[in-house]
């Protein structure tokens, strides 16, 4: 359905296939997702004009996202992520999508990153392992990956 | 421990509540009850027709839900245990004791849910236990005053995540 949505019905899924044949598997569990594309900026600024002018250096992409895990219940997607965060350096893209991946219209970012993570137990409220995301270099065929923005 | 049900034909809040009801009936309490003390009700009714008997009445108070993740709702569902004895119309100072039971038997239903370890139940997890009338009164003194009738209730908030 078109229009307005809200975080419930976004999706953000890994790939558990390869690059060039991606299968993307929906994070079912997820909880809040934020992403974040900030730049750094540079001065450009001269005796020629009063404005202070900067130009546009470079920009970083990182991913943040809760897990709600269920104790004594066996989810491959979890065991998928923690693997990637958990005392390794793995690579794995991400895409944090607007809707179904397969649906027309839907926009989603696609980049490969590597991942932290924590976990947070609160006396009162349920228990979430978060994850963070962030963009990294990875290559096919000599060529590197950038991170790129697709609409179904 | 009974373990928690597992979903059947009825409503959530009502297996709950049917949960709740045979939980007390089971328990091993200083105040002894018969089952008839013990049942659900749909509406608890303020002023109690039978004097003399010391019940414990079960009822759904409420159900919310809101969103947990991306695939599960959270459902909130409060289950009151109302603790209600009246006192025949001549009890005079007797009716004190009488009004003691009652809030012994409220005391040991909250502690009988407060003192267990959250997380045991799979499918359903203890939330929160208030014990009393709002507030921090525990008990109901209009009820005395206009029904000579003791009353508190135990308020049980239970959760579950519930996804397709």
């Amino acid at each position: 359905m078109a229009g307005p949505n809200s975080g419930a019905e976004c999706i953000l899924a890994y790939n558990s296939g390869t690059f060039g044949s991606p299968t993307w598997t929906t994070l079912t569990r997820a909880v809040d997702v934020d992403w974040d594309a900030p730049v750094t900026w540079g001065n450009i600024s001269s005796r020629f004009s009063l404005w202070a002018m900067e130009v546009k250096a470079l920009q970083g992409l990182t991913v943040n996202f809760g897990y709600r895990r269920r104790a004594g219940v066996s989810d491959t997607v979890f065991t998928a992520i923690r693997g990637y965060a958990f005392g390794a350096r793995t690579k794995a893209e991400l895409a944090i999508a607007d809707g179904v991946i397969a649906t027309t219209g839907t926009q989603y970012i696609r980049a490969t990153y590597q991942f932290e993570m924590s976990r947070t137990e609160p006396l009162e409220d349920g228990c979430q392992d978060n994850f963070s995301a962030h963009l990294t270099y990875e290559e096919d065929t000599g060529t590197g990956r950038e991170p790129s923005w697709t609409v179904v | 421990m009974s373990s928690m049900p597992t979903h059947g034909s009825e409503a959530r809040p009502i297996e709950l509540a049917n949960f709740v009801v045979s939980e007390i009936r089971a328990a091993s309490l200083e105040t002894k009850l018969d089952e008839s003390q013990v049942e659900r009700v749909y509406l608890p009714t303020a002023a109690q027709s039978e004097t003399g008997k010391l019940k414990a009445l079960v009822a759904v108070s409420g159900v919310r839900m809101a969103w947990d993740n991306r695939s599960e709702w959270e459902y909130q569902i409060d289950i009151d245990v109302g603790i209600v004895f009246r006192t025949p119309l001549n009890s005079g100072r007797d009716a004190t004791k009488d009004y003691d039971a009652g809030m012994k038997l409220a005391e040991q239903i909250a502690d009988l849910y407060r003192f267990r370890r959250a997380g045991v139940q799979k499918d359903f997890r203890i939330a929160g236990v208030q014990f009393g009338a709002g507030g921090d009164q525990p008990y109901i003194p209009e009820h005395i005053s206009e029904f000579n009738q003791f009353t508190s209730v135990v308020r049980l908030t239970f959760i579950q995540l519930r996804g397709e």
